[in-house]
């Protein structure tokens, strides 16, 4: 019975797109072959796993997998080759610091547990400069962050690095967070254009283009991006970052109607989510967006707010103002928690900036 | 007077290039070949509004000594010396796939001329420009990079003619039968007569396509539709909904596929782009909702994408994918006014895009949400029938474990909850309020269910408060709570419920007992935030007989153990693997209990001698 159940949930899975749906099957699939004490079946659904978690916006859920399967894994390598994981760990990594529970030094020991995996398969430190340069600059160690940069360019590509799309996405987000807004723009071209992409490019770097935009002062060509590439992130959940980046430009057009609207559509997903950083990134930006409106439409209106939230009534109206400091506030408490972890103020200077981008204001600088 | 020249580049590596990135195998040269005479037709056409113009292909069988060879005519506008210097030119700046310049004339003309060496070592060209005292032109190209340019002196129309004759091993594709169906597949919707000819026979390829045919109307239309659809894909398809957008000059069919479709098989569009097919499996065209029908359609505003696989994604694309996305509504909605049974028939099978779309789009919801099936603790319903059935309270639980955990007890109370955990089914409902204010919505935590249940009567909650006050204190180390109360079926001792974080925060504990150090204190520093809203909890029923009298007795170790084991019964029984601690609860419990059970004999076999 249970085996017909497992084989159900399995065909069911594989129709889905990477989804927190899809991952709730699989979990309810793992837990029945756990449950049969099927070990090679639990570790090949959790692979699954893994990848729908990763890529539906579930990334905990991947993690705990991960974990399970690397420990069976350096148990017997024989049977659950570790090279096999070493892409999935690459992901695991990827997202690591949007938890301020973990301690920066456990986040380097993680990044020299994968180094000295991928050494002991052959490969190169093209992907792990990477992801160093990457957690440095989330971190606010921004110096660090263009050391690993350096490395990372001069590093040969192997099996291991990211697609040309994604490697190319990154020296993008790279100029922009070097403020070289045209020349990012210019250089994100062949992704644009269509001729290279993947999996989750273009769709993230649009992100890219409407901070570059925005910051040229360009709104038309930011709302050219806000048309092609909002739709494109509006289905799946994974890109909730991505959505607060397309909300921070209808903030700055005053675009009510359509921030309104992506709002009430996004956030469950912004306090359903258990990563941190993504939920205070996309709290802040709403923060910002009735910021915006209590300054020019001040009176209180009808908005959608899931009755999770302490802030949620049950007339659903509410003053714009009361709004922008709720959840201010309650992004700024994350925000404090990863300043705490990272001993510095990157976190809530990287909110104060985007804020200042999205209602047009002078940018605060960042010294490090 | 004839000139030798070199091609300027390596025209072999160009070739390659063509054939690598560009072309999907050697029949596209016929597609290129036809597309440069319909495009010397429609540039003629530009000086000449009158012109119809028309496509020739003879096919000229093999000789004694001679391969056989292909001769596409057309009666556009042709070129002049200098054109042809000048597509040579174009050629040898496409070194590089980008710079492929497919968007004017004369570069189109000659990378299509190139993709005929794909299949032939020697193409000659004859050719007269419309434009007044031209001469004729002859250029003879051959693959090794070399040419030939001459004028010969004989009075032509205007027009190409471009003679291909079979390299070795590529005979195949010069048959009449393969000339005649790969034109037909590429070009049969071209609005010019295109003719093909093989000694004494022809066959023009021509075909009206099924939009453009005006004699029908209503049923006999749609009849038409389906027939082609039939003959185009093979299959029978539910119902043909007709396609058009102004943005992207697009028009077309989209046919419901019969059989439900999963979101992540792509079903390929057959695409024509100015009446010449471009792709039978291009993707971007819907939105991404509308994955329950199969289009062919004509674009005469759109750009194809690099590949020629596709349409190239831009802000008119966007535009146009709108436009198409609404016909699909429009179609939806008019049948739920004049054609009920259809609509019936295509909700059963395609439930899941038509969720989709209203989770997108608000006005389609309202008109629609009421017709979608939904699976409750009841069986099966559609959202109307519940919300008549609950007075306009919906309430449901927000994952398949949940449902899993509680559908048999609350049908057993009739209670009706909505299984959530389907995709899109939690957006719906939650939309519910917006469009009808009657509605109220509530998200059930499974562990609320049980405060649905019978209480205890005072006397009963007396005689059995020691009982649930040590069976909490027992789980406390489990991370669950117990509540005694009432319910059916009265042979289920035990209801467990776990919430979503709950059985997560199980997961991590399941993850830690493996991991290394390192991972362990990952995985806590992961768990911290769900850990806060876990909440597990042990329903025991005191309708059930066992528990009953387990309630009663006052032996203390006894309870104990039968607790634990009840509450390893109810994870087992729910199929959650064992964590160390629950696997160990089990073999004490089992030997413990088998020890009481021979204690108790023991001492029946002491009294009796």
């Amino acid at each position: 019975m249970s085996r017909e159940q497992l084989g159900k949930l399995q065909f069911e899975a594989w129709g889905l797109e990477a989804s927190p749906t899809k991952v709730a099957i699989l979990e309810q699939a793992v837990q029945l072959a756990d449950s049969l004490a099927d070990l090679e079946e639990g570790y090949s659904l959790r692979q699954e796993l893994i990848e729908a978690a990763t890529f539906g916006g579930v990334d905990d859920r991947a993690l705990v997998a991960f974990a399970w399967c690397l420990a069976q894994s350096d148990k017997d390598p024989d049977r659950f080759p570790e090279e096999a994981l070493l892409w999935k760990y690459k992901w695991t990594l990827a997202g690591i610091t949007d938890y301020p529970g973990i301690p920066l030094e456990k986040i380097r020991a993680m990044e020299d547990d994968f180094e000295n995996r991928l050494k002991r398969n052959g490969y190169g430190l093209r992907a792990l400069y990477k992801l160093r340069m990457d957690n440095a600059n989330d971190t606010g160690f921004l110096r660090e962050g263009t050391e690993y940069e350096a490395k990372w360019r001069k590093a040969r590509r192997d099996g291991m690095v990211d697609c040309r799309a994604c490697e190319l996405d990154a020296e993008v987000s790279s100029l922009v967070g070097s403020g070289e807004y045209a020349v990012a723009i210019k250089a994100a071209k062949p992704i644009m254009s269509g001729r290279i992409g993947c999996h989750t490019v273009p769709q993230r770097t649009f992100a890219d283009i409407i901070i570059a935009e925005l910051s040229l002062d360009r709104l038309d060509k930011a709302r050219e991006a806000f048309e092609t590439g909002y739709p494109q992130v509006a289905g799946n959940p994974d890109f909730l970052s991505t959505v607060g980046w397309h909300l921070c430009y209808l903030t700055r057009a005053l675009d009510v109607p359509r921030g309104l609207r992506l709002i009430e559509r996004h956030l469950p997903w912004a306090c359903q989510t258990n990563n941190p950083s993504e939920r205070m990134g996309f709290y802040s930006r709403v923060g910002t967006f009735f910021e915006r409106l209590a300054g020019e439409r001040p009176k209180p209106r009808k908005v959608r707010i899931p009755n999770t939230l302490s802030i949620h009534n049950n007339e659903d109206r509410y003053a714009p103002a009361d709004l922008a400091a709720w959840f201010h506030a309650e992004a700024g408490k994350i925000a404090a928690r990863f300043d705490a972890r990272n001993g510095n103020n990157f976190t809530s200077w990287d909110l104060a900036d985007t804020k200042a981008l999205a209602l047009g204001l002078e940018r605060p600088g960042y010294a490090e | 007077m004839s000139t030798d020249h070199k091609f300027q580049v390596n025209l072999r590596g160009v070739i390659d290039l063509l054939s690598d990135h560009l072309y999907s195998g050697p029949q596209v040269y016929l597609r290129e070949l036809l597309q440069n005479g319909v495009d010397a037709i429609v540039a003629r056409r530009k000086v000449e509004p009158g012109l119809e113009g028309s496509v020739l292909m003879e096919v000229m069988p093999a000789g004694k000594k001679s391969p056989p060879t292909l001769m596409v005519q057309d009666d556009g506008v042709g070129l002049t010396e200098s054109e042809v210097h000048e597509f040579l030119a174009t050629i040898g700046q496409s070194s590089k796939r980008e710079a492929l310049n497919r968007d004017d004339f004369i570069g189109q003309f000659g990378i299509g001329l190139l993709s005929g060496f794909v299949v032939s070592e020697e193409i000659v060209v004859v050719t007269r420009s419309a434009k007044p005292d031209s001469p004729t032109i002859e250029w003879r190209g051959r693959s090794d990079g070399t040419y030939r340019i001459r004028t010969i002196d004989v009075d032509s129309a205007p027009g190409t003619q471009v003679y291909l004759r079979a390299k070795e091993g590529s005979e195949e594709f010069f048959t009449p039968e393969y000339v005649r169906d790969t034109a037909t597949h590429f070009g049969s919707l071209l609005p010019m007569p295109i003719t093909v000819a093989a000694g004494k026979e022809k066959w023009k390829i021509n075909q009206t396509p099924p939009w453009d045919d005006g004699d029908y109307s209503g049923e006999m239309r749609r009849d038409r539709l389906l027939e082609y659809g039939k003959e185009t894909f093979e299959t029978d398809f539910l119902d043909a909904i007709e396609l058009r957008s102004l943005a992207g000059g697009v028009q077309g069919v989209a046919f419901v596929l019969p059989h439900a479709a999963t979101m992540t098989a792509r079903h390929g569009h057959r695409v024509y782009l100015k009446n010449m097919l471009l792709s039978e499996a291009a993707e971007n065209l819907l939105p991404e909702w509308a994955f329950f029908v199969k289009c062919v359609v004509n674009a005469t505003q759109l750009r194809p994408n690099a590949a020629r696989e596709s349409f190239y994604e831009d802000s008119r694309m966007v535009a146009t994918r709108e436009e198409l996305g609404s016909c699909l509504k429009a179609h939806l909605i008019q049948l739920s006014k004049e054609n009920k049974d259809r609509l019936n028939l295509i909700i059963g099978c395609h439930y899941l895009p038509i969720k989709a779309l209203a989770v997108e789009d608000d006005e389609f919801f309202t008109l629609f949400i009421d017709w979608l099936p939904f699976e409750t603790t009841l069986g099966q319903m559609t959202l109307g029938e519940y919300r008549q059935r609950e007075k306009n309270t919906i309430r449901y639980v927000p994952s398949r474990d949940q449902f899993r955990q509680i559908a048999g007890v609350a049908a057993a109370q009739k209670i009706c909850i909505i299984n959530a955990g389907y995709t899109y089914d939690a957006d719906l409902l939650e939309k519910l309020p917006d469009a009808f204010a009657r509605c109220r919505v509530k998200k059930v935590d499974v562990n609320d269910l049980a405060r649905n249940f019978d209480e205890l009567s005072l006397e009963e909650r007396e005689g059995a408060f020691d009982f649930l006050r040590l069976a909490d204190v027992v789980l406390q180390p489990y991370r669950c709570a117990a509540d005694l109360r009432k319910f059916e079926p009265v042979e289920l001792p035990t209801l467990y419920t776990a919430n979503d974080a709950a059985t997560f925060l199980r997961s991590v504990e399941q993850s830690k007992e493996v991991a290394d150090d390192l991972w362990s204190e990952i995985l806590d520093g992961v768990s911290t935030e769900p850990a806060a809203g876990a909440f597990a909890q042990l329903c025991l029923n005191f309708n059930n007989p066992l528990i009953k009298r387990l309630a009663q007795i006052k032996n203390k170790p006894l309870i104990r153990r039968a607790v634990e084991m009840l509450y390893v019964q109810a994870l087992l029984l729910g199929h959650y693997p064992l964590k160390a601690q629950e696997m160990s609860a089990l073999s004490d419990g089992l030997l413990g209990l088998i020890e009481l059970g021979l204690g108790a004999t023991e001492k029946n076999g002491e009294k009796k001698p």
